[in-house]
């Protein structure tokens, strides 16, 4: 109030009296108006609203013609950004307008662009590293005052760091290290005294790949010199092995073929093997007690006399694919099966039950997919079926190689295949349907399967004198006849249009037929076939599989690994890794171990090492450490820039051999952090000889990496030209 | 001097407090410039004030000196948050280069205006001048104008020769008719008046007694002129260097709000 | 808007200031009394008939007991009469001393009293006043605040206020009133002097007054000095010229008999320097002259000679105290040696020669609120004068120039004189002391525009403006004549920040100062 009336009286006071000196003021009103005349004139006659750029674009960015191609609130147009000033800004939108050419991932607006979870792992682990924790004074002032906290729950925008407008050759990516001390606590100006020492730099963990250093050194190269004959030299520098990323500057570790494969190529494809299978069985016919299954009058078919081998790992996983199965095998677990003579009425049936699941199994490699013996495993571990997984498990397994088997060792399977599903069928019928313990995903096969084996002491006790019901369900299967290679054929007469009497007949007829087919199957000797084909028993058909390959011997198909990265080794690795399970009877353990013993075909555990994944699975590290792989996504050492200045000490500049023992030690182990590493750490010393010394730049974004992921271009979507 | 060191003191706290503040707002994951851009915004606001306070002269709002060394030290201090905002750099677009230019016109107006206002007056009191307010200049002119008009009638009528009323149509009519030879009084320089006193010399060695006194009498009108235009000379100058200031101001205040609005319409929501 | 309109001139009694007239069968009543019996009513002239002086310039104040009629320090320029109940002076000692010095002085003598806290100070016993008693004439007349403090001592008390103008024309007018008035005046002023003096502050009450009985009461100068010193100014005399107009008190060189105490007004101690004389200080109110000759007389045993002269600028009182009466009172540890402050024999001015003279002989003395710019730092921004007007209705109450010595110019402002001679002649009492600050002021609806305070001011600081009406137009009087009224600086009074001008200067050239405080300018040359 009184200051208005002083503006009111000073008013009066200029009206009345002549000694105010309006004059400046005058002048400066229409300077004012001038000025904003002018501005209205520029704007109006400029071509477009650069002129309200602070500064150019780097040249990056100079193709961006329009504000609103990262400005995204203003609308185009001369006066359009007078509407932002009531509109409020998105750094968010604007942000994703970056992300359009500079794609970060989900997570890319999060501090470091990591997912939340991850970030709060590395927050934890720098939690807890032995290095001074407290938030240094400075900053806890810093966040009294302008916190952040709020920021990062916003997001960390692109444009909180990356400032455009500052010229052409502005360079944006250059940060301070203040802006890494908004968060971090250890913070430090000068790398050489202040940085935390290095914490046993580079290893976080063994490698990957099994290989002594100091044993190949000091043993194997000067042994394999001495032998002279070989063809290749043993290495003697570093870079015989180790060879510099083009791209990156990053170390990589030369392939196999070029560095291992003289010495060890021999060790996979069992050149070397002295004792033992040179391959590995997938399917083995056991060997069975047919005289005292015979004796006791148990139903299994034929089975060739000669089988004398056991089941293999692979094919017990195979067969124990569920649950029903693996308790057949379970209950065999103990029994020789080459001499039944002692075992119990129960075990007798079990094994029954085995010989006829080993017949089914058989039959259904050579006649459906296999993927459907695999389902109810993939279904244990992953919930969609990996065709490619499947292929390389079994379907590489050429059909032929089934066929001759089959045909060798159980010549009239379909049939008995055929006749024994009928029985099953009937006997689902007249069960109770008590099929509980069916996995929800099962075919309508297994679902027999179980109810089959449900029947199983009931059918025992049926199996002499016929059931009328039993009888009606062979009938009905006579409307399928089978193909000479076992498949299923459906008939010219189906069911449907065929009464149940007339069919009954021709079905008996057919029973009986195959039944003393099998009588005289069982009777025959194994080595009739070879008599009959002597030309091609000149090679062993282990030799004949030297490169690699399917091969069948005894009553056992094997598989011979092709040389180094072999699929389908790989692939039953990992595979039955991911079955892995410590309890007992687990069946993908057991045929890991055998995968991974110390005479496992192979050998590929030899270098590549097993490591216990979470739920104690395994997991098979096949590839060298690498920079994609690497543990740490924050650090990046790249080793081009310091090659030069190594001189005479070469790699051993920085990579010393500690000489320390047990390495190899801790790879009977599966824990990779539990190591000994064939060098000594790096210390941190050795970078600081130059690194924050004035003779190399020192700031955090020289080693460590804000944006953790790579960032991609993508490439332009160009459609193609059809005209 | 201790109010100087004290206001000194002061100024370079609060520049290094902002130095150290617009340091933290950048750390924390803000722009820095925003920070010292209001406080710059803010800084030129209070300095408006002291405008406003110089309008309204009766205002109870506190002694005009004191306004006045606020206005001083809040100068250097917004000098200081300018040099800030601009990261002591060059503008790189020419709306940038218009902003920075009447900037550093007001400032360096402002700080020749300082530097005037307190050595002209006591260079003047120096110097012995005689006290006339500027607004009193031309009045005393004209009546030295009229002075010399009379001395040189009488010179016609009493000595009845031409030669000073000629010198007066061609030497003196112009001298005393408007200020002259201004740039040689703000050199500190006497040589005009040398000039004119020796040609009236040369008049009065031919001269009688009565046209001796005469000449006498107009050289002192001279002198009294040429101190006249001295104090117009520098009086002037402590007037004029505020018609630079003040309306550089008015349009960098204009400058200045279309510089924020267009931040705002393109700040991305930086804060 | 009519740019003229016809009025008629105010008059003398058209207003009062804040009081009613007093009845005529009062009036009557009034005259009859003791005190007014002897003054003959045919002295005074036809148009100023002395029932109008009582019934317009005085007025009746009716008080009960406790109530003050005016304390000490405070201004009043009314002599009272009581007519019924009593009135209790209290007056400390000491307290009044630098009065004459506005508000500042009150400080000041709080200061001095403090120092002299360790002595016994002695309490002088109130003197009571009774029926047709008098008193407030010494204020009145010297126009310098109050030495006491008058309370009302009983109930119903009824006071006769003659205000100044009415006191004035009195004392003109009536040769008996002026008589008894002055009487009083003496007594009164020599019992002061003693009283205030630090040189008898251990003697009590009954020795004062025989001190008091030994002293004589001079008056050196008239009252109204202004028109001669006026006329002095005019002559474009040197400051030597205008001294020797002086009245001299003391003459350099001869025999001192007394001691002199300044009562009031300035005196101006010189010294002769071959043939001239120059300034070297000035006395006022309640200093001392010749104590130093003295003392050294007493240890010499010889008789003391005056090293320095006196004169009187404009008028000054001193009250004569024998030499022999001092040396008899004396307290001991007043000697000069031992308290050499109290007895600075000059109030120098921290100035140089020059500047004494100037300030001295252009009368600046007087000046408690001079507006003194100091031109090396103006910058002739006009803000000063801009200010002014704003706060005075757009026109401005002082001009920016003025007579300049060195770098200070004193401006055109009233200075608020410790004397003001404008409150003199004023007719009607329109100009007059702020009873609280002591400023001058001019209460503009008395103001008749007689123009007396503006021929009065010695400084030429008063100026008649012509009035306006609201309309903005000019008032006229039947003779085509402008109204005018009084106009001079008040001090921005009503303004509770102070004046306006020199809040107004940027640069700190402008400051309202007593001229006593010219060193506050001199040590006050930093700059921003």
């Amino acid at each position: 109030m009184k200051l208005l009336r002083y503006m009111s009286l000073h008013r009066f006071a200029r009206r009345q009296n002549k000694i105010m000196r309006p004059k400046r003021e005058t002048i400066s009103w229409w300077v004012a108006i001038f000025s904003i005349g002018v501005l209205m004139l520029v704007i109006g006659y400029a071509a477009d609203t650069r002129l309200f750029m602070p500064g150019p674009m780097t040249t990056a960015h100079s193709t961006l013609e329009q504000c609103s191609d990262c400005h995204s609130n203003v609308p185009n147009g001369k006066f359009g950004w007078l509407h932002t000033i009531v509109a409020t800004a998105s750094p968010r939108k604007d942000s994703s307008s970056c992300l359009k050419c500079h794609k970060m991932g989900v997570a890319a607006l999060n501090p470091h662009s990591l997912e939340l979870a991850k970030l709060d792992g590395y927050v934890r682990r720098l939690d807890s590293s032995p290095v001074k924790k407290l938030l240094p004074i400075k900053s806890r002032i810093r966040n009294a005052v302008f916190p952040v906290e709020s920021t990062f729950q916003e997001g960390v925008f692109c444009a909180t760091c990356h400032k455009e407008h500052q010229g052409e050759d502005f360079e944006l990516k250059e940060m301070a290290d203040a802006q890494c001390h908004t968060c971090h606590r250890v913070q430090f100006n000068n790398f050489h005294s202040d940085h935390p020492k290095f914490d046993n730099y580079p290893f976080r963990r063994r490698t990957r790949i099994n290989f002594d250093h100091s044993g190949h050194f000091k043993k194997h190269f000067p042994e394999w010199r001495a032998k002279k004959t070989n063809s290749a030299a043993a290495p003697s520098s570093c870079t015989d092995c180790h060879a510099v990323n083009p791209g990156t500057g990053h170390m990589k570790v030369k392939p196999f073929a070029q560095i291992c494969s003289s010495c060890h190529l021999d060790q996979i494809i069992g050149t070397e093997r002295a004792t033992g299978p040179k391959g590995i069985a997938l399917l083995t016919l056991p060997g069975l007690d047919v005289d005292t299954l015979k004796q006791k009058n148990v139903q299994i078919g034929t089975w060739p006399e000669e089988a004398e081998g056991e089941l293999s790992p692979l094919m017990k996983l195979l067969i124990g694919r569920d649950e029903e199965r693996r308790k057949i095998l379970e209950a065999i677990h103990e029994l020789d099966l080459l001499d039944l003579t002692e075992a119990t009425p129960v075990q007798i049936a079990q094994v029954e039950k085995l010989a006829w699941e080993v017949k089914r199994l058989l039959h259904a490699l050579a006649t459906s997919a296999p993927a459907e013996i695999l389902k109810p495993l993939m279904h244990a571990t992953r919930n969609r079926i990996d065709q490619r997984l499947i292929a390389q498990l079994i379907a590489r397994l050429p059909r032929d190689v089934l066929f001759g088997a089959q045909r060798e060792w159980l010549p009239g399977l379909a049939d008995e295949i055929g006749r024994r599903s009928d029985k099953k069928l009937t006997s689902s019928l007249v069960s109770t349907p008590n099929s509980n313990s069916a996995k929800p995903g099962n075919s309508a096969s297994n679902k027999a399967t179980n109810s089959d084996q449900k029947l199983d002491t009931s059918s025992k006790k049926q199996a002499a004198k016929k059931d009328p019901v039993e009888r009606a369900a062979s009938k009905k299967a006579k409307s399928w006849r089978i193909d000479p290679f076992g498949h299923l054929i459906k008939g010219n007469r189906s069911p449907e249009d065929s009464p149940d009497e007339q069919a009954s007949d021709d079905a008996e007829r057919q029973t009986e037929k195959i039944g003393s087919d099998t009588e005289t199957f069982v009777d025959r000797k194994a080595g009739d076939e070879k008599e009959r084909e002597p030309a091609l028993q000149e090679v062993d058909a282990e030799s004949w599989a030297e490169l690699g390959g399917w091969y069948r011997k005894d009553h056992s198909i094997l598989y011979r690994p092709a040389g180094h990265a072999d699929r389908f080794l790989r692939a039953w690795l990992d595979f039955t890794a991911e079955l892995f399970s410590e309890a007992d009877g687990n069946l993908a353990a057991s045929a890991f171990k055998e995968l991974t013993g110390k005479d496992a075909q192979g050998q590929c555990t030899k270098c590549h090492s097993v490591e216990a994944a979470r739920d104690n699975k395994r997991i098979m590290k096949w590839m060298p450490s690498s920079y994609a792989t690497r543990e740490s996504p924050f650090t990046s050492f790249s080793h081009e820039p310091h090659l030069g200045l190594v001189k005479d000490k070469g790699c051993l500049t920085c990579h010393d051999m500690s000489g320390a023992k047990g390495y190899l030690e801790t790879y009977k182990g599966h824990d990779p952090y539990n190591f000994v590493s064939n060098f000594k750490p790096v210390k941190k010393e050795i970078c600081a000889s130059c690194h924050g010394q004035r003779k190399a730049r020192q700031d955090c974004l020289l080693c460590h990496k804000y944006h953790v992921n790579e960032i991609t271009t993508p490439i332009t979507k160009t459609k193609i030209p059809e005209k | 001097m201790p109010s100087i060191l004290r206001n000194t003191a002061v100024t370079l706290i609060a520049v290094i407090a902002l130095y150290w503040l617009t340091g933290f707002y950048g750390t924390a994951l803000r722009d820095p410039r925003v920070l010292d851009g209001w406080v710059l915004c803010g800084g030129m606001c209070a300095q408006l004030l002291f405008h406003i306070r110089k309008k309204l002269p009766a205002s109870p709002l506190g002694k005009a000196a004191s306004w006045l060394k606020v206005h001083v030290y809040a100068g250097y201090f917004v000098i200081a948050a300018f040099l800030f905002h601009t990261s002591f750099s060059l503008p790189e677009s020419l709306f940038e280069w218009t902003l920075w230019t009447l900037f550093v016109v007001v400032v360096v107006s402002g700080l020749v205006g300082l530097y005037l206002s307190a050595s002209i007056p006591a260079k003047l009191q120096e110097q012995g001048y005689e006290q006339i307010t500027f607004e009193q200049i031309p009045a005393a002119r004209q009546k030295l104008s009229r002075e010399i008009n009379a001395l040189v009638l009488e010179s016609v009528t009493q000595t009845g020769s031409p030669e000073i009323s000629e010198f007066y149509v061609h030497r003196l009519r112009n001298f005393f008719r408007k200020p002259q030879n201004m740039r040689a009084h703000l050199r500190g320089s006497r040589r005009p008046l040398d000039r004119i006193c020796n040609e009236l010399d040369d008049l009065e060695r031919y001269a009688d007694a009565k046209g001796g006194k005469l000449l006498s009498s107009i050289k002192t009108l001279v002198v009294a002129k040429y101190d006249l235009d001295h104090q117009y000379a520098f009086q002037g100058l402590l007037q004029s260097w505020s018609f630079v200031h003040v309306p550089a101001t008015y349009c960098l205040v204009v400058l200045s709000i279309l510089h924020v609005a267009i931040v705002y319409a393109y700040s991305s929501g930086v804060q | 808007m009519a740019q003229v309109q016809l009025a008629k001139r105010p008059q003398r009694w058209d207003e009062t200031l804040g009081r009613g007239r007093i009845p005529a069968d009062l009036v009557a009543l009034i005259l009859s009394s003791r005190i007014f019996r002897d003054i003959n009513p045919d002295d005074f002239p036809d148009d100023l008939p002395l029932e109008g002086i009582i019934a317009n310039d005085c007025t009746i104040r009716q008080l009960a007991r406790g109530d003050f009629v005016y304390r000490e320090g405070s201004y009043q320029t009314s002599i009272f009469v009581v007519l019924n109940g009593g009135i209790r002076m209290e007056a400390l000692a000491g307290t009044g001393r630098a009065a004459g010095q506005g508000v500042r002085a009150n400080k000041h003598s709080r200061f001095r009293s403090l120092l002299r806290g360790k002595h016994a100070v002695t309490q002088p016993e109130p003197v009571l006043l009774e029926r047709y008693d008098m008193f407030g004439e010494l204020e009145a007349m010297t126009r310098t605040p109050s030495s006491g403090t008058a309370v009302a001592h009983v109930d119903g008390t009824v006071l006769l206020e003659m205000t100044w103008p009415g006191a004035r024309e009195l004392l003109h007018w009536s040769d008996a009133f002026r008589h008894r008035v002055e009487s009083i005046y003496r007594i009164r002023s020599i019992d002061l002097a003693l009283m205030e003096s630090t040189l008898f502050s251990q003697s009590d009450q009954e020795t004062l007054a025989s001190i008091a009985k030994h002293c004589s009461f001079e008056r050196h100068g008239s009252f109204d000095w202004t028109h001669r010193y006026q006329r002095e100014s005019a002559s474009g005399r040197d400051s030597a010229r205008t001294m020797e107009q002086e009245p001299v008190i003391v003459e350099q060189g001869h025999y001192l008999e007394d001691l002199f105490l300044i009562r009031s007004g300035f005196a101006r101690v010189t010294e002769r320097i071959h043939d001239r004389e120059r300034t070297v200080g000035f006395l006022e109110r309640s200093d001392m002259f010749g104590i130093a000759e003295i003392n050294e007389g007493l240890r010499a045993s010889g008789l003391p000679h005056a090293r320095q002269g006196l004169r009187a600028i404009g008028y000054c009182d001193v009250v004569r105290i024998p030499e022999n009466i001092v040396e008899k009172y004396m307290r001991l540890d007043s000697q000069p040696e031992a308290n050499p402050e109290a007895h600075a024999s000059v109030r120098s001015l921290h100035a140089d020669q020059s500047m004494r003279d100037f300030i001295v002989d252009k009368r600046f003395i007087n000046a408690t609120k001079a507006m003194v710019i100091d031109t090396t730092r103006c910058v002739g921004c006009d803000d000063c004068v801009r200010a002014c007007a704003a706060t005075h209705d757009g026109i401005p109450r002082f001009e920016r120039r003025g007579p300049t010595h060195a770098n200070l110019m004193v401006a055109t402002a009233c200075m608020h004189c410790a004397d003001p001679v404008c409150l003199i002649d004023c007719p009607t009492g329109a100009i007059h002391r702020d009873a609280g600050s002591g400023s001058i002021v001019i209460d503009d609806n008395m103001c008749i525009g007689c123009a007396t305070c503006s021929s009065a001011c010695p400084y030429d600081n008063i100026h008649m403006r012509e009035v306006r009406n609201a309309d903005g137009a000019f008032l006229i009087d039947e003779d085509g004549a402008n109204h005018l009224k009084a106009s001079k600086c008040d001090l921005c009074a009503g303004q509770s920040s102070g004046p306006a001008c020199q809040r107004a200067c940027p640069h700190d050239a402008l400051m309202r100062i007593d001229i006593r405080e010219l060193n506050v300018i001199s040590d006050r040359q930093e700059r921003i």
